[in-house]
Parts: C-alpha cells; structure tokens; sequence
C-alpha cells in the first residue's frame, strides 16, 4: 500500500472531515483532500490524481451512493476504490452500497482501529 | 347569511300580490301571502343551516383523514423526543471522554515536565563542570530513566489525544439527528397551516397563511440510528453486523 496516495475525504461536517483526516494521518496517509458534498467531489475526482475515495453516504446536493455510482460508471474512475463512512445502517442500504461496487462500509461511530482494518483490507485485495 | 331569503321569482310574485291584495283592501289574502313568505323565509334558514351542518361534518373528515396529523402525533413527536435524549445522552459521552483523556494526560504532561526540570539543572552542573564522578553516575542512570519514562508518557498522551479526536465525532451524528427533528418541526407547522386553511374555507374566512410547505427530501434517509427510534429488524445494530451482511453478499 502505498503511503503517498491521494485521499480524497467527503462529508457534509466538517468535525468528521477532519476526524478522518487526523485518523488517516496517524495512519501515515499524509496527502489528502476534502469535499463536502458529491458535487464538489465530482470536480476533484475529474481532475485527476485521486488515489482512494471515502465518503459518506447522507449529504446535501449529491450524496454518497450517487458519487460512489457516478464513479463506477466513469471511464477513468471505475477501479478507483472507495470505503463509505456512514450513519446509515439500515440492511437495504448496505445491500445498495454492495451492489453499486463499494469496497468498505465502515459505520459511524467507528474507532481509528476499524478504519485502518477496512483500509488494510481494501488494498490487501488491490494489491 | 341566514337571514337572507332567496329572491327568486316566486317570492317577487308573491310580494306584487301582497301590494295589490293590500291596496285592494283584502285582508284574508294580505295575512295568507305574509305566512307564505314567512315560511319561504324559514325555508331559507333552514337550507342554510344545513349547509353549515355539512361543511362541518366535511371539516372534521378531512382534518380526520389528513393522516399525517395522526403520524406526527402518534409517532413523529416521541420519535423526536427520543432523538432528543439521544443527543443529550451522545454530547455527555463525548464531554466526559473528553474530560477524561485530558485529565489523564495532564499527570503525563506534568512528569515530563518534572523531570526535564530537574535534568536540565543536574546537565548544566554537570557542563560548567561542578559535578563529581559519582554524582554523574547517577545522573547518566536518571537520564536514561527519564527518557525511558518520557517515551512512554508520550505514547500514552498521543492515546489520550486520539481518544479526545474521535469523542468529536459525536457532532456529526448529532447534528444529522437535530437536522431530522427541525425537519419535523417544519413538518408540524405545514400540518398546522393546512389546518387552518382547511377550517376557515368552510367558515368563509380568508387564512392567514404562513410560507408554502417544503417539500419532502427526494429520497429521506434514516440517518444515525437511534435506540428505541430504529425499526429493529431492518437496522443493523453496529460494525459487526453490517461486516457480517456483507460477507455473506461474498464481501
């Protein structure tokens, strides 16, 4: 896995963009990105250099799930792996984020020690 | 309005006969024709009133069958009231989390400080060449404690640090529990309007309305759950359940 990739963070409170921000730090992920909502994220993601996308799922304009569709259905975006950092919990939800090709679903509150074990994960298949 | 009686032709008719029985002196027909527009007046009143009865009774089935009234009473407003406690509940976790790893870092604080005091005299004795060899043993023995102890304390309070980072996490799901309530609120006072509208068209009174509702989200989610507010067989209760779920979809 390597440590300089770019992250890009989305979420509409800005208290968890920067929670997620200082957890991947303490990971040794250093190079990261915000948005706060899939449609400033779309910009971001278009503009190239995105590595790793996570984002949660309930925010204004565009949300989680429609980012994460709108990403696999882009050429250039496809491959590109996104963990969903979420409230949302309800059964059919996760089977949403399943079937439109999510590759972690953390749920909130989470610990710093899940998160680094969906990471591990994520790119333990990647790799 | 029920004093008005319906000036039709008939009535017209029968009032031009009353003037003529009048001036022709014919009292027998002067009382009849005043009974019969008396009880073509009652008759009026009487149609009045029973179309007052009816917009009433329609007043009261429609408020009755306006079910989001009876949802927002039933189950929106304790469900708000829970949400509610939750969020009480949630930010004196996160404050005592907060309180508790700073309160346990400060001791940690105050050793390193401590001991990097009464080290840096020991060194500068030691550099201005005021220390005997033996005291300097000591002395090399304490530094070597005090760095092993540092290191330690240090460890320890970027714990305490990460501890007080993740209790903030509690603003992002409060948050997206009060933006819930304020949407029922919002809810509540459309319904109140709606109400008002729909009782003064039947009385005939011109509403004072407030703004237009809102509309509902394109798609409501359920946001953060919250206990005895979560409809138990579809949420899952928590990481491992939902870790669970998508091992058995081959995640």
């Amino acid at each position: 896995m390597n440590k300089d990739m770019k992250i890009l963070i989305v979420d509409d409170f800005s208290t968890m963009r920067r929670i997620i921000k200082n957890l991947l730090r303490d990971l040794g992920f250093t190079n990261t990105v915000e948005a706060d909502d899939g449609n400033t994220a779309v910009p971001i993601l278009n503009a190239g250099g995105i590595d790793f996308l996570v984002t949660d799922w309930n925010m204004p304009g565009m949300t989680g799930i429609e980012l994460l569709k709108y990403v696999r259905a882009d050429d250039k975006l496809s491959n590109m792996p996104v963990l969903m950092v979420t409230a949302e919990q309800k059964r059919e939800q996760i089977i949403e984020a399943a079937q439109a090709g999510v590759n972690g679903y953390i749920v909130k509150p989470f610990t710093a020690a899940t998160l680094k074990e969906k990471i591990d994960k994520i790119f333990e298949r990647i790799d | 309005m029920v004093d008005d009686v319906v000036i039709d032709e008939a009535f017209i008719k029968r009032a031009k006969d009353l003037v003529a029985s009048a001036e022709a002196g014919n009292d027998e027909e002067v009382k009849n024709i005043l009974d019969e527009l008396a009880t073509m007046k009652e008759t009026s009143l009487f149609q009045e009133l029973g179309k007052l009865t009816r917009e009433i009774h329609d007043t009261f089935n429609d408020f009755r069958s306006d079910s989001r009234i009876n949802e927002l009473a039933e189950s929106d407003i304790p469900d708000a009231r829970e949400r509610l406690h939750y969020v009480i509940n949630m930010t004196q976790q996160a404050a005592d989390t907060t309180m508790t790893q700073v309160e346990n870092a400060i001791p940690l604080c105050e050793n390193i400080t401590r001991g990097s005091a009464e080290l840096l005299e020991d060194w500068d004795r030691f550099t201005q060449r005021k220390m005997e060899v033996e005291e300097f043993r000591q002395l090399s023995k304490t530094l070597k404690d005090f760095l092993q102890s540092a290191n330690n304390d240090s460890k320890s309070l970027m714990t305490n640090l990460n501890e007080v980072l993740m209790a903030q996490s509690y603003q992002d799901i409060t948050g997206q529990i009060i933006y819930k309530v304020i949407n029922l609120v919002e809810d509540v006072e459309t319904s109140l309007v709606n109400l008002i509208k729909l009782s003064s068209k039947h009385l005939g009174v011109e509403a004072a309305t407030g703004q237009e509702t809102k509309k509902k989200d394109k798609k409501s989610l359920d946001g953060p759950v919250v206990p005895g507010v979560a409809d138990e067989k579809e949420t899952l209760s928590g990481q491992d359940e939902v870790d669970d779920l998508l091992s058995s979809l081959g995640f």
